[in-house]
């Protein structure tokens, strides 16, 4: 930790004795435009009469994301970055942004992440979008894939690293992503988008909009999107197609004099197929087996090699059969006094079902039989007790397991075990239908009334219904929101931002007892199994901040959010921010926050059952089929992380920008997964620790052509240990050449270091890849725009990520061609 | 501590809002410049520049601003190249002396002391913009900005969408809950 501030603090130092000295030269003048003020009436020159009219004097620090002193580290992206690009939806264009690591799994999935030590998880930002709060309190995450707009009512994404400003509520822990609609009269007219991969991925969304009265308006869209059946790593077929079809509509009227209303909603459904890895799930404790049947091979060994033996029966001395017999004993013995020795772990019962299959078992049976008529009676009749006594047929259901089976998967668990090791598990999956449908309507009437208070109240409803056919477990949520929202100046130089939330949210959670877990005479337990008392929940948060001009070049923000919740208890979350223009092109910002993320319902509340162990019941001589159960963790606090980033914005001219921020975060009570046949929990709180940096850079290196790039450094610990679920070291490059007025020429190149994803018995290494984007523009003289595009152009494919515990294997992330269509209003 | 010591007693705005009025104003007047046509007998030769003359002392980058909205976009009016003439307040013969060849647009910074009415004497064909909602209903001017309840608003006098020439385009109207429209007095 100290080490980390003070590197953070010679960073600073660095910075403002150095390179931001040398910029000093220039200072600020009354007159003459600094190059952030020339590349801001570059933006203002793009918007229409009423966009202008919407842009706020004083700024709201941690809101207003375009702000250049704004003190955060901020992307944003348009909706051309994403038609530009190729991207078929704002998860894809999230890839570019410094910081954020996304990867793809299935056809159907992109996963989002930032800033390190959440894995491939969104759980650890706030998502919003459309103005609503996305997140599922089931999983404490959010589908973006599912939650996405056509691009053509997208006006922009912004992308805030770290817990940002006050304003925001709890769970923006390791950011904040938001994203805005347009004004539906900005929609005017008919839009369409196609977007076809050679693969037979298609996505096509239709946009409409039109004018009620002289201040009311309105849009409805439609979108379709075909997901491709993908391949697996191994070859074997994903079994990852399926359909999401959307629809939507926002009504927006002009009430009076900065009295506006809006009104939108939509709903989705999704069909698609989800796996289960079952290869970990049906176990066997070999312990009662091999102890018995070494117990008979030390006892068939001692009569063999009695000096008393009657030499009639077995003499090896002149009877090389018999020869053979003892010293196949004497090995097996050996063996299996090694396997008893070993503090024998319960194994998949396919690896236990081939030791009772061992060739060397079944043959010293053979020859045992073939000769029984030289050995004496006592030894014949224990003959047929010389077994591995394996799971009876009729003790589980063996016909579902035999419908599952899907050739063998690599357990390097088994390598432990010095008899077992380089063996190979059987591979079990099932596949279910995972569906999600969902509905919600949004309304926000804000005005600013003559005291120049800008205010808002937004109310929405939310249904999701999500069936995870494959783990038998389907909860509906039903969520209502209620916020106001305001902001006013106080004297010259402070604006006050206040406003207060609440949340209800309804729940309705069933499982289901899969059939390949179903065994007789046993108590049936569901891999989920929720607990039934949590099935309210209410939220009230509150938020005060200051946006404080100090002076012409500092600006401060001193916030804090507080909050009551059922899950979290009561928090108290402060942050202050500061920026300091220290000349016309150099702006050094700096903040610290205390922020909570919510432990999920999942982590809390919900037992996991997915591993079923069989032993020997030396009572009643039978087997017995016991569940592992991971219990919810209902004592895992809130998440509470304190968060310190520098930043240095540099702008040498209105046409480069250089940016970079560093960051420290210190969490207690982060919540992980903890999967081991020992653990009580499924989940517990761990100390961790991240810290890292982006650079970026934007440069319009003329006016045909323009180029960005970005570099993050990220690095975790868990309870101090290094953690490598995150690439340490992203990159990208993107390059836009105007080749003509209608014409441009695009060029992605993503670079991910390597990424090791944990799982119970078989941990995968996706390997740092490198993927080449390029793609060509033409558009036409009038609004439409054709697109081609080549993604992954480097190799065939590569993996990226893949859901762990879950799925058997990555899937492939194959090269593929893009053909696109744009109509613009 | 935070609302006492350290806020200045007198209440002004700060410098960096009062750029970005500046800049605000500017684009809206580069939109404007789009939106409104001359007659040709108002308007130069073709070889010659159109001129937009701002009067008035600099004090929020409006006057730059514009010369780099001009020249990062390229906007002509009715195809003829734009010159930007300022003159402070201390320069009122210089002023005059432009303003009697007929600029296109002039445009009154806050602290101007010239008069709009006088200077519509003077250049009766030019589009007169000025700051607050009077300049219209009091000056007689064509178009104000008005900064209001942390916005600055386009107000336009309803002679300028009527006349003949200059003349703004009537889709503006359209936009009524964005722009006010008001009658000189």
């Amino acid at each position: 930790m100290i080490i980390i501030i003070s590197r953070l603090v010679a960073f600073c130092l660095f910075i403002i004795l150095g390179a931001g000295g040398i910029a000093y030269s220039e200072s600020n003048s009354s007159t003459a435009l600094t190059p952030f003020e020339k590349a801001d009436l570059k933006r203002l020159l793009d918007l229409e009469i009423s966009g202008l009219s919407q842009v706020p004097v004083q700024g709201v620090l941690g809101y207003e994301q375009e702000y250049w002193r704004n003190p955060a580290s901020v992307h944003v992206i348009r909706p051309e970055d994403i038609t530009l690009n190729g991207y078929l939806n704002s998860v894809e264009a999230l890839r570019g942004v410094p910081g954020m690591h996304v990867s793809r799994g299935l056809a159907y999935d992109n996963f989002a992440s930032m800033r390190n030590f959440s894995g491939f998880s969104t759980q650890k930002f706030l998502g919003k979008i459309g103005g609503r709060e996305v997140s599922q309190l089931m999983l404490g995450s959010a589908n973006y894939s599912v939650d996405d707009y056509p691009v053509a009512v997208i006006d922009r994404i912004e992308v805030i690293r770290g817990p940002g400003a006050s304003i925001w509520g709890t769970n923006a822990v390791n950011g904040v992503l938001n994203l805005v609609t347009k004004h539906a009269g900005d929609t005017q007219g008919d839009s369409l988008r196609l977007a076809i991969q050679d693969n037979g991925t298609f996505l096509g969304d239709y946009v409409h909009g039109g004018q009620i009265s002289e201040d009311s308006f309105y849009r409805v869209w439609v979108r379709d999107q075909e997901y491709a059946e993908g391949t697996l790593d191994s070859g074997s077929p994903a079994r990852d197609d399926g359909h999401l079809r959307k629809a939507g509509f926002r009504f927006d009227k002009n009430l009076g004099s900065d009295l506006n209303l809006y009104v939108a909603g939509g709903f989705a459904t999704r069909r698609v197929e989800h796996v289960l890895d079952l290869s970990n799930r049906l176990l066997h404790d070999p312990s009662k087996p091999v102890s018995d049947l070494s117990s008979d091979m030390i006892t068939l060994s001692a009569f063999l090699s009695s000096p008393g033996i009657n030499p009639t029966f077995i003499n090896p001395e002149t009877n090389p059969s018999h020869k053979a017999l003892i010293d196949q004993v004497q090995a097996l013995n050996s063996k299996l006094a090694l396997l008893n020795a070993t503090a024998l772990v319960p194994i998949p019962l396919s690896v236990s079902q081939q030791i009772g299959a061992s060739p060397d078992l079944s043959s010293l049976k053979g020859v045992l039989s073939s000769i029984s008529g030289s050995l004496p009676p006592s030894l014949v009749s224990a003959i047929p007790s010389l077994n591995y006594i394996l799971p009876s047929v009729g003790s589980y259901p063996l016909s579902a397991w035999a419908t599952n089976t899907n050739g063998s998967v690599n357990y390097p668990a088994l390598d432990a075990v010095p008899l077992l090791s380089g063996m190979s598990a059987g591979r079990f999956e099932r596949y279910g239908e995972m569906t999600n449908d969902s509905a919600h309507i949004v309304s926000k009437i804000d005005g600013i009334t003559d005291f120049d208070m800008e205010w808002s109240l937004t109310g929405s409803l939310d249904y999701t219904d999500i069936n995870m056919g494959h783990l038998g477990y389907e909860w509906e949520q039903t969520q209502y929101n209620l916020s106001f929202d305001a902001n006013f100046p106080l004297a010259d130089r402070h604006r006050i931002s206040y406003g207060v939330a609440t949340q209800h949210t309804d729940l309705d959670v069933r499982s289901e007892v899969l059939d390949i877990f179903q065994f007789p005479g046993e108590i049936s337990k569901p891999i989920l199994d929720y607990d039934q008392s949590f099935t309210k929940f209410d939220r009230y948060t509150g938020y005060i901040q200051d946006s404080i001009s100090l002076t012409d070049e500092i600006l401060v923000s001193v916030g804090a959010k507080v909050e009551e919740n059922e899950l979290a208890g009561f928090g108290f979350q402060p942050g202050v921010r500061a920026s300091w223009m220290a000349n016309d092109q150099n702006i050094f910002w700096a903040g610290y926050a205390k922020t909570h993320r919510q432990p999920s319902l999942r982590e809390r509340y919900t037992d996991l059952t997915p591993i079923w162990v069989a032993s020997w019941d030396t009572d009643t001589n039978t087997t017995t089929w016991s569940s592992k159960t991971y219990e919810g963790g209902s004592s895992l606090d809130r998440e509470e992380m304190d968060a310190y980033e520098l930043g240095w914005r540099l702008r040498p001219s209105e046409d480069l920008l250089f940016e970079i921020s560093t960051y420290y975060y210190d969490t207690q009570n982060a919540v992980r997964a903890a999967t081991s046949l020992t653990s009580v929990n499924a989940y517990e709180a761990v100390d961790a620790e991240a810290y890292g940096g982006e650079l970026s850079i934007d440069w319009h290196a003329s006016d045909l052509w323009r180029l960005r790039g970005g570099y993050s450094l990220a690095r975790g610990k868990v309870d101090g240990v290094r953690v490598y679920d995150f690439p340490e070291n992203t990159a990208s490059l993107s390059s836009h050449f105007k080749y003509s007025d209608e014409v441009t020429f695009i060029q992605n190149l993503f670079y991910s270091g390597e990424t090791k994803i944990p799982s119970d018995y078989n941990p995968i290494t996706i390997p740092s890849h490198l993927r080449l984007d390029l793609g060509v523009v033409w558009q036409t003289n009038g609004d439409w725009e054709i697109g081609l595009f080549g993604r992954d152009l480097l190799e065939s494919y590569h993996v990226e990520t893949m859901y762990p515990g879950v799925d058997v294997e990555p899937a492939r992330v194959e090269r593929t061609f893009i053909l696109t269509l744009l109509k613009k209003f | 501590m935070l609302f006492t010591g350290l806020t200045p007693i007198a209440a002004k705005t700060a410098l960096e809002e009062k750029r970005r009025i500046g800049r605000v104003q500017a684009t809206y007047l580069t939109h404007l410049i789009n939106l409104t046509q001359w007659d040709k007998a108002h308007l130069p030769k073709p070889s010659q520049s159109a001129k937009v003359v701002i009067l008035g002392d600099k004090e929020n980058g409006f006057t730059e601003s514009l010369e780099f909205l001009l020249e990062e976009s390229g906007i002509t009016i009715e195809g003829n190249k734009i010159d930007i003439l300022h003159f402070a307040n201390d320069d009122k013969a210089k002023a005059i002396e432009a303003l009697s060849n007929k600029p296109q647009i002039v445009f009154f910074l806050a602290n101007s002391t010239h008069l709009p009415t006088k200077i519509r004497e003077l250049s009766p064909h030019s589009l007169i913009v000025g700051i607050g909602r009077k300049f219209i209903t009091t000056s007689k001017g064509d178009i104000a900005f008005e900064y209001t309840r942390n916005r600055v608003r386009l107000v336009i006098s309803r002679q300028v969408l009527t006349r003949r020439s200059p003349k703004l385009n009537s889709q503006i109207s359209r936009l009524r809950s964005v722009v006010e429209i008001v009658r000189r007095n």
